[in-house]
């Protein structure tokens, strides 16, 4: 009897380790974030301000500049998407070296993004090599201070965040497009259809749901996984260029101290980040 | 005649391609085996002479092996300590029958997707009640709270996929479900936590921000967070820099090299259901 109810706990007792773990990484800091975030530290005390710290967050412009940025990153994931689906789409047809080609383009995704983007920074500096050798091929005009202007620095930072990320999709839409019924393509074949026919009609439809898996994770990706880019190529500027929300919470915390105000712009960072990740669960369990 | 034209294309397109995702990491390479003069006089091209003086400064003066012996420590003990967790509650959401396991189990998955940014400041604040500030054992637990989430969702779906029946004869031959465990799932779970823990090694080796903010204290430091510092201190010996960036690289480049298989399985795998 006694064994008996014993055995009905022994579940519990293997999820144990990680729902204290969970607890104390994830979940309280959460509830602690939000619940602080209608808080200010007055003499070591906290005192209930209300919405305060948000209206002082969003009378900042630089939350506005944040959030503008986090949205012009988005822009990057249906670049991302078409160019990953067009390079697995040449490689799905199984051209010489194509197993080659799907090694090195994932290599990117693996680096460090501290390595990544000094080695970028380097590249990209005024006398860099990138300069160097637009000069060289006689395109004076194009040398420009890639990270330096603030008109350059954000697009920039973006295509160096695509050079990162762009292996991850190319394999998985490659990995997908494998699994096609291979039949499909010989009717269309026999019925005489055009490159590009094919994909409308056949890979785009066949990768449907992979693609919109890829588009919600990528979207979590720009706004919940930039902060390193940032951090190690440009610190935000030059003029806020490039600050995201991710930057903006670090720098209001451990550059100014303004710990209540960075913890309402996480609120809204996790307001967001709630959004895309409600959607990212509906997709999964469709799959599923 | 067509089909072969096509091919060409694609070839070139390849190739272009290939060029401009490796030429960053030709330049790093190359440049980290040249000295300094030659740097400026010669950054795209092959190194004339050839020296290893860069990585000798790396490692002299700075501490940079101390750097990495920490890289590996935090390493290790969060990619072990998290496969051993999250192969327990795997097996407990695939193979046990218990209440409010489907609820349980949906509130993990989205855990991680969570910004980690978010939670840096309480989690400072709980570090600090633990009396862990500034210590590798608060890095290691927040490493693990990160990964757990997305290791146990890759354990429970592959053990989802050992068939019942097998569990059921060791039953009737008299084993306990913790014997199940250690004598039927682990062996047969090797593979799953190799995936995980190769996808895991990878993040915690490449992760910035929890160390920075962790780890204040010089001699705890990490690799990822020393080169983003040696940036600075090092801006007028570049070639220093990149050798800096080429031992930080080749721990990860070795483990594609040799597992690549399994690492790209469990990237893809980790953030999409099969």
């Amino acid at each position: 009897m006694k064994t008996n109810r014993m055995k009905k706990f022994t579940p519990y007792f293997y999820i144990l380790p990680t729902f204290i773990i969970l607890a104390v990484v994830i979940v309280i800091p959460i509830i602690y974030v939000i619940i602080q975030s209608f808080y200010t530290t007055f003499a070591n005390e906290s005192v209930f301000v209300g919405l305060r710290n948000y209206k002082m967050a969003f009378e900042d412009e630089l939350l506005l500049t944040a959030l503008k940025n986090n949205l012009k990153l988005f822009l990057c994931v249906p670049i991302l998407t078409v160019l990953s689906l067009a390079i697995a789409s040449i490689l799905y047809n199984k051209i010489r070296g194509w197993r080659f080609y799907r090694s090195v383009i994932f290599i990117p995704y693996i680096l460090a993004i501290p390595v990544v983007g000094i080695v970028f920074s380097y590249l990209l500096q005024y006398n860099g090599v990138i300069n160097s050798i637009l000069r060289t091929i006689g395109l004076e005009n194009m040398a420009l201070d890639w990270l330096g202007d603030p008109n350059l620095a954000f697009p920039s930072v973006a295509i160096v965040i695509m050079w990162k990320q762009i292996g991850f999709g190319v394999v998985l839409f490659l990995a997908r497009m494998m699994s096609i019924d291979k039949t499909l393509y010989e009717s269309a074949d026999v019925d005489g259809a055009t490159w590009f026919q094919k994909f409308m009609h056949i890979t785009v439809p066949q990768t449907k749901s992979i693609i919109e898996f890829y588009v919600i994770i990528t979207l979590i990706e720009m706004l919940s996984w930039v902060f390193n880019f940032i951090y190690v190529m440009t610190a935000g500027g030059p003029g806020n260029k490039t600050l995201v929300l991710e930057y903006l919470i670090y720098k209001k915390a451990f550059g100014g101290g303004d710990f209540n105000i960075a913890m309402a712009i996480s609120v809204v960072l996790l307001a967001i980040a709630a959004i895309l990740i409600v959607i990212h669960q509906i997709v999964m369990r469709k799959e599923e | 005649m067509k089909r072969k034209r096509g091919g060409i294309v694609s070839q070139l397109l390849m190739i272009l391609l290939v060029v401009v995702i490796i030429f960053p990491l030709y330049f790093m390479t190359a440049n980290s085996f040249k000295t300094h003069e030659e740097y400026v006089n010669n950054m795209a091209g092959l190194p004339q002479t050839f020296t290893v003086q860069n990585f000798v400064e790396a490692f002299r003066g700075k501490p940079f092996g101390q750097w990495f012996m920490n890289s590996l420590i935090l390493t290790v003990a969060a990619v072990f300590i998290t496969g051993i967790i999250a192969l327990l509650a795997g097996y407990a959401f695939a193979k046990m029958r218990f209440k409010g396991k489907k609820v349980l189990f949906n509130m993990i998955v989205p855990l991680m997707s969570v910004p980690p940014v978010v939670m840096i400041i309480p989690q400072f604040r709980i570090i600090k009640i633990l009396g862990l500030v500034n210590t590798r054992v608060s890095v290691i637990l927040i490493y693990i709270g990160i990964m757990l989430p997305m290791t146990i969702y890759l354990m429970r779906n592959f053990m989802k996929t050992v068939p019942d029946s097998l569990l059921e004869a060791a039953e009737i031959d008299g084993c306990s479900k913790r014997k199940a465990l250690t004598k039927i799932m682990i062996p047969l779970s090797v593979p799953a936590l190799i995936t995980s823990s190769l996808v895991n090694l990878v993040w915690v080796w490449n992760e910035l921000l929890i160390s920075l903010v962790f780890l204040q204290k010089e001699e705890l430091r990490t690799l990822m967070v020393g080169i983003t510092l040696f940036k600075g201190r090092f801006t007028l010996n570049i070639p220093v820099i990149m050798a800096g960036l080429v031992i930080a690289t080749v721990p990860i480049v070795l483990i594609y090299i040799f597992a690549q298989k399994y690492l790209v399985e469990g990237m893809l795998a980790g953030s999409v259901k099969e």
